[in-house]
């Protein structure tokens, strides 16, 4: 009961700070609209500006906040990519905690005597005897058990395979993690990389499929943007152009603001028209 | 009713320190990275094999390069990273000799623990020099490897080859001893030219003539190109140099800057950093088909990017980017999708090289001092540890092919020199003896 309340309030806090970082990074979209609507003023003024001094004279003190206010950004946007790092090591904390919890809510505590306390989880389990205490005690798992049920290790796992070039493997392990830990935060992740090894492998239709199931089933992956893209050159390789066409555009419309994936979907387009 | 109340009070109770448990721990004293388990990696370096070398006599060959050749081989065996080298006294020497020669047992090993002899004779004539090598097993006498190798050119080259044959009759895994370290070099007038040099330190050889700065070379064996940055014509392009006929071109002359160039593993591809005259000289990221002849740009930040490192199956970039402020470690698709940034402690972090298994990058990243240290991240930035410590500055890590050892430059008292080192950071020792200051060393990877 208590370590239920507990999760409850871990998981509350983490949704708070999963808020906070959200608000951040609403803020620094607006921050950045603002920088772009200064240079847009600028360059108007720049235009019928001509030679007077005292224009060029602001112009500059312009010029020269609007690069204050970028660096400013600039450092910003830093200090909101460690603490998204920060925040997504403490959600595969929050994972692997949970994942204890899990493990120790299931076995049964009033039978373990310290005695039997270093028990391999792999001894099949003795038949349950009727009074608790008596006869043969059943095992209790041990931490690396908890571990085991976290998804971090099997991502991690995944994610080292798919960097040695070992895609048929890091596809099937990044599967399990989506299978077997739908709600950790990483599933998303998982699921974008599993079309990402499909799309290594050349297996386009396959990856196609992937980046789909990122965009459908999580609306707020990390990934949906670089899914949209990577759909669209799967499409491409595929020779379906007009599929390629459509979700090049897709980047555009949605994320106006990512603006490394827009430049590059534009030049895709552009070859693509 | 006052129970319910007080049970709701402990549950808020709870929460509040719960979450105040966890704000503690993400503002405060939480750690940026786990440390990448260096017992693992020690694990997969110190694999050494106790081995001696006994000269068994050269024909025809001039007295100096008889001791260097029977000095050559035991050093290169060492400085592969495979083997001990255990000396012998001048009895068990003739007992082993004749091990060699006959294959009988020698009892007087039996309390060295030695797992190899190797020998080797040296004989000139008209086809040049020929090195007879042979590797027996101490017990049981049984011959491991005897193979002839000849050669017109240096005898360093027949070595290197002997020595590679026994790293692969050890381990199973191809020796490094063939491959070529190239750097460039400052000479007297504080100009600075392309070198290169074998991989242990010897057979060192001037490349270029222009004494104007110049740094970062990229290899692509599979082109005989070595590329890099050059003042050759006022303003940082991007040169080539081609090894079968000699000549420079420039590869990158935009207006503006032209730098840090690294070619892909086959050579199809070679990425760098171009402002292409951009007022700001921001640099981005641009990938040079050298087949079709046509650039394609990869970053579009308006900030610098630059320091480009493929990956091993080049379907990934490793590289530097100011984008948040200050210089990190980013890691891009090679279409210049999906970036991430992989390096989070610290404010400096340049100059990446990705492993050639693939599994890691070696980077500059500033220790406590804010002396510039070499550390290694996964691609992922999941996990990351310093691996050079001590005086002095340390820079422009690189790998060599068998991804065992990191070569890189260490700056003392204004001198720069390589040093040598297995990826967990032991075995550090000054490579070549090049007399002034270098910059930029670059391994040949196949």
């Amino acid at each position: 009961m208590i370590l239920g309340k507990l999760t409850a309030g871990a998981l509350l806090s983490s949704l708070f700070l999963t808020l906070i970082g959200c608000a951040s990074a609403v803020d620094m979209q607006d921050l950045q609209a603002r920088v772009d609507a200064n240079s847009m003023q600028i360059k108007k003024l720049s235009r019928p500006a001509g030679g007077g001094s005292q224009d060029n004279g602001q112009l500059a003190d312009i010029e020269n906040r609007l690069d204050q206010q970028k660096a400013r950004i600039a450092t910003l946007r830093g200090r909101l990519d460690v603490i998204d790092h920060r925040l997504d090591q403490l959600m595969e904390r929050i994972d692997q905690q949970d994942s204890k919890i899990k493990s120790l809510g299931t076995a049964p505590v009033a039978s373990a005597s310290p005695s039997t306390q270093g028990l391999s989880p792999t001894v099949p389990p003795p038949a349950p005897s009727p009074v608790p205490g008596a006869g043969t005690p059943p095992p209790v798992p041990s931490s690396s058990s908890g571990a085991a049920l976290s998804a971090v290790p099997l991502y991690r796992q995944a994610m080292n395979d798919y960097q040695q070039g070992h895609y048929d493997l890091s596809k099937k392990e990044f599967a399990q993690v989506v299978s077997q830990f739908p709600n950790s935060h990483l599933a998303s992740s998982a699921e974008f990389w599993v079309g990402q090894s499909d799309f290594n492998m050349k297996n386009y239709d396959q990856a196609i499929i992937g980046f789909k199931t990122v965009i459908q089933k999580y609306p707020d992956s990390p990934k949906r943007a670089v899914a949209y893209f990577k759909m669209a050159r799967a499409y491409e390789y595929l020779g379906k152009k007009k599929l390629a066409i459509h979700n090049y555009r897709r980047v555009l419309e949605l994320f106006p603001l990512d603006r490394q994936l827009d430049e590059l979907a534009k030049r895709r387009l552009s070859r693509l028209e | 009713m006052d129970h319910r109340k007080s049970e709701s009070m402990q549950f808020t109770m709870k929460s509040l320190l719960g979450l105040a448990l966890f704000c503690a721990v993400l503002f405060s004293g939480v750690r940026t990275s786990d440390a990448i388990d260096l017992s693992v990696i020690t694990n997969q370096t110190a694999l050494y094999f106790k081995v001696s070398y006994i000269p068994l006599g050269a024909r025809n060959l001039d007295p100096n390069a008889i001791n260097f050749a029977n000095r050559l081989i035991p050093k290169d065996l060492e400085e592969s990273g495979y083997f001990e080298m255990v000396p012998v006294a001048a009895n068990i020497q003739r007992s082993l000799s004749n091990l060699l020669l006959t294959g009988e047992n020698v009892k007087e090993l039996s309390g060295t623990r030695i797992e190899g002899v190797i020998g080797a004779q040296f004989i000139r004539d008209d086809m040049g020099i020929h090195l007879i090598g042979i590797l027996r097993d101490p017990v049981n006498g049984s011959v491991l490897l005897s193979r002839e190798y000849t050669t017109t050119g240096n005898i360093r080259l027949v070595i290197h080859r002997f020595v590679d044959d026994i790293v692969f009759q050890f381990t199973g895994f191809k020796g490094v001893a063939d491959s070529r370290i190239a750097f460039v070099g400052k000479d007297h007038r504080h100009g600075y030219d392309l070198y290169l040099m074998d991989f242990d330190g010897e057979g060192l050889h001037r490349l270029t003539w222009d004494r104007v700065l110049a740094y970062s070379p990229a290899w692509s064996l599979h082109r005989n190109l070595l590329v890099y940055t050059s003042y050759l014509h006022g303003t940082p392009q991007i040169l080539s140099y081609d090894f079968l006929t000699g000549r420079k071109r420039p590869l990158a002359n935009f207006p503006g800057l032209n730098i840090t160039p690294d070619f892909s593993r086959n050579g199809a591809r070679l990425a760098m950093a171009l402002s292409r005259g951009e007022k700001s000289q921001n640099s981005e990221l641009y990938s040079y088909d050298l087949n079709a002849r046509k650039f394609d740009r990869l970053t579009f930040t308006h900030s610098n990017n630059l320091s480009p490192s493929w990956s091993p199956d080049g379907r990934q970039l490793a590289f530097v980017s100011d984008r948040d402020g200050h210089p990190q470690i980013f890691v891009m698709d090679s279409d210049g999708s999906n970036t991430r940034r992989v390096s989070f402690s610290g404010f400096y972090n340049v100059s990446p090289s990705w492993s050639p298994q693939g599994d890691l990058i070696a980077y500059v990243c500033m220790n406590d001092n804010h002396r510039p240290k070499i550390c290694i991240t996964t691609p992922e930035g999941d996990k990351h540890i310093q691996i050079t410590h001590g005086s002095g500055q340390d820079d422009s890590p690189d790998w060599s092919s068998d991804g065992r050892t990191i070569i890189f430059t260490h700056q003392v008292r204004g001198h720069s020199y390589i040093e040598k080192m297995f990826l967990d950071g032991t075995h550090v020792h000054r490579l070549g003896s090049f007399p002034r200051s270098v910059i930029t060393p670059v391994w040949a990877v196949r």
